[in-house]
């Protein structure tokens, strides 16, 4: 299932080495992010993956389901996972200044410089091998504090590493809600820096047990094009359906 | 005769270890640990109640008066699991939470037969069984009217934050800065460390209430530009601590008087949302005369894959009906729209569809 959506993304066609994409998500949970996740893991990429709002475990239970094994890739260095609520936790318990959730609690210049020299190190460590940084719920920053202005620098930081190395992907999900002016505001300022934009919604009338949201891809790059897709999510990954054909 | 013998590769699959922990059951469904909120009905509509290690938030009612009682019943509940609880809350003693939590009962199954059911013609052993005796009920029955006599040797299960105002709390160096909220968590901290819940041998949980949080006695900072970070660095602190020890916590939160992007970020950072709503709230819900009020779902999350979770029969909003002794949430019923007006000789005589006679905006 996960290849239907490669399809509906293009990403079967077109290599995602150096692209940033940006997954805008209107409703709860992230179910493209996982089916990028997947991709990356199935191509052998290495994976970097940076978390406000979840714990290891969940990446690696739902990874499970659609056939990949985060800790499996941990342990044989093909993956980092930085940051998370364990880290979220320890910030509070210990107070210690490498945390990259030390600004909570300690008075920083730069709050973000922790997280993003955690990446860099990362990510030099695999320099000529392909990899994927992947940033969950990046609005997260703005609930723990953190400026709109020093969360867009992050953003950009994080893309010139990506340009700086061609064999990388950036692939962020924002949470977007309709009453909030300073994440819409962030989310508009991001899709301008990013190459594919998946603008992931729920249906405007209610919840339904045949099909979950709708999403539209835009290329800001060629092919330059932007579809309208239903999609719908199961366990074990996503379906997608042109508009209409969902339940014929 | 002994080279002859094979050793065979099979290996007996063993069941891996139940964990045990005091008032949880596995999930069918998602194969998660679950904790019963209390309230029978509302864990059915959640897929079989909270999981462990989530948070869920509350949104009060216009008074908080019907959020009080499912605070009660979660906390009723935990005392009845013998479980660790903590109620923390600046709008009141929140020992008062804790001194009237209702009594446990012993309620008569109901037998009814649900009406339109299929005739099984396979499995017809099942048929008459009740759709509670095949989920095996996770929560007890309470009643209100009747208090709950917790045993002393219980008491020592319980804490308290916010009974006695501390004047002299330092405010934060960094971007949490509210130190009633630094206050709550080193509290929290505290308790777990002190009933050791933070290793993952434990057997027992922890129930965390935090009531009315984010009204005006935790004294945000509402005056500063941006949205108040405290309110939301607080939940995903609390989210924290909860998901990676044996905790489960619900927060209720006034939302009629925050900042609507506030609420919406709070719904954004919590695993399971509640929003109930009283008929005094709103003029068109008096037509639901049958129900005290509306439970709306506004988000479940799946902690363990991407299949959303929909509340029973696939619907969101449920009524809910608040008695003296219960509280009790069912499906929604709209009244049949009978025009209670007798209609006038003039009207019964205009034309069916033609609008020219009638006074109303409506044509049919």
């Amino acid at each position: 299932m996960a290849d239907t959506v490669m399809k509906a993304l293009m990403l079967d066609k077109i290599q995602i080495d150096g692209k940033s994409v940006l997954i805008v998500q209107h409703s709860d949970g992230s179910p493209f992010l996982h089916s990028l996740l997947t991709h990356s893991a199935r191509q052998g990429r290495r994976i970097c993956l940076v978390s406000f709002n979840q714990l290891v475990g969940y990446y690696h239970s739902v990874g499970t389901r659609l056939g990949w094994n985060l800790n499996n890739l941990l342990s044989k260095n093909q993956a980092a996972f930085i940051g998370g609520l364990h880290t979220l936790k320890d910030s509070f318990q210990f107070h210690c200044p490498s945390n990259p959730f030390n600004f909570l609690f300690n008075s920083t210049t730069c709050p973000l410089q922790a997280i993003f020299l955690a990446i860099e190190s990362v990510i030099v460590g695999w320099i000529g091998q392909p990899f994927s940084l992947v940033i969950d719920e990046l609005d997260c920053l703005l609930n723990l504090g953190i400026e709109p202005k020093a969360m867009i620098q992050f953003f950009q930081k994080c893309h010139s590493l990506i340009q700086t190395h061609s064999n990388g992907s950036l692939i962020v999900s924002i949470g977007v809600t309709p009453l909030d002016k300073e994440i819409i505001q962030c989310s508009t300022l991001l899709s301008h820096w990013s190459d594919l934009i998946l603008t992931e919604r729920g249906l405007q009338t209610g919840k339904s047990r045949d099909l979950t949201g709708t999403l539209t891809v835009k290329w800001n790059v060629s092919p330059f094009s932007e579809q309208d897709f239903h999609f719908k999510c199961f366990d074990r990954g996503i379906k997608m359906f042109a508009p209409g054909t969902a339940v014929l | 005769m002994a080279a002859n013998v094979k050793i065979s590769s099979f290996q007996k699959r063993i069941k891996p270890s139940n964990p045990n922990i005091l008032g949880t059951k596995i999930s069918a469904v998602n194969s998660t640990l679950n904790v019963s909120f209390g309230v029978t009905s509302l864990d059915q509509i959640i897929d079989g109640g909270l999981p462990l290690g989530s948070l869920c938030v509350v949104e009060e009612d216009i008074y908080g008066s019907y959020a009080k009682i499912i605070t009660k019943y979660f906390l009723a509940e935990g005392a009845v699991q013998k479980n660790f609880l903590l109620s923390a809350s600046l709008n009141e003693n929140p020992w008062d939470l804790l001194n009237n939590l209702p009594s446990p009962v012993t309620e008569p199954r109901e037998t009814n037969v649900i009406e339109n059911r299929e005739e099984l013609k396979i499995a017809w052993r099942y048929e008459n069984l009740t759709l509670e005796d095949n989920n095996q009920r996770l929560g007890n029955a309470f009643d209100l009217s009747i208090p709950y006599v917790m045993p002393e040797t219980q008491k020592a299960n319980l804490a308290v934050w916010g009974d006695t105002v501390t004047p002299n709390l330092q405010r934060g160096t960094g971007t949490l800065q509210n130190p009633n909220c630094l206050s709550l968590l080193k509290a929290i901290e505290e308790a777990i460390k002190k009933w050791e819940l933070d290793s993952s041998n434990g057997h027992n949980l922890i129930r965390i209430v935090v009531s009315s949080f984010g009204s005006p006695f935790w004294q945000f900072d509402e005056k500063k530009s941006s949205l108040s970070t405290d309110f939301t660095a607080t939940l995903l602190l609390l989210k924290s601590i909860v998901r990676s020890t044996n905790a489960v916590a619900l927060v209720t939160i006034p939302h009629q008087l925050l900042n609507q992007s506030l609420v919406s970020r709070s719904r954004h950072l919590a695993d399971v949302v509640i929003q109930l709503k009283s008929l005094r709230e709103d003029r068109h819900l008096h037509d639901l005369m049958d129900v005290h009020g509306i439970l709306e779902l506004k988000k479940v999350a799946n902690l363990t894959s991407l299949k959303p979770i929909l509340g029973q029969d696939g619907t969101t909003t449920y009524g809910f009906k608040a008695t003296k002794r219960k509280f009790k949430i069912e499906k929604l019923h709209l009244p049949p729209a009978v025009d209670d007006d007798k209609s006038s000789p003039d009207q019964s005589s205009s034309l069916g569809c033609s609008s020219a006679a009638s006074t109303t905006n409506l044509d049919f």
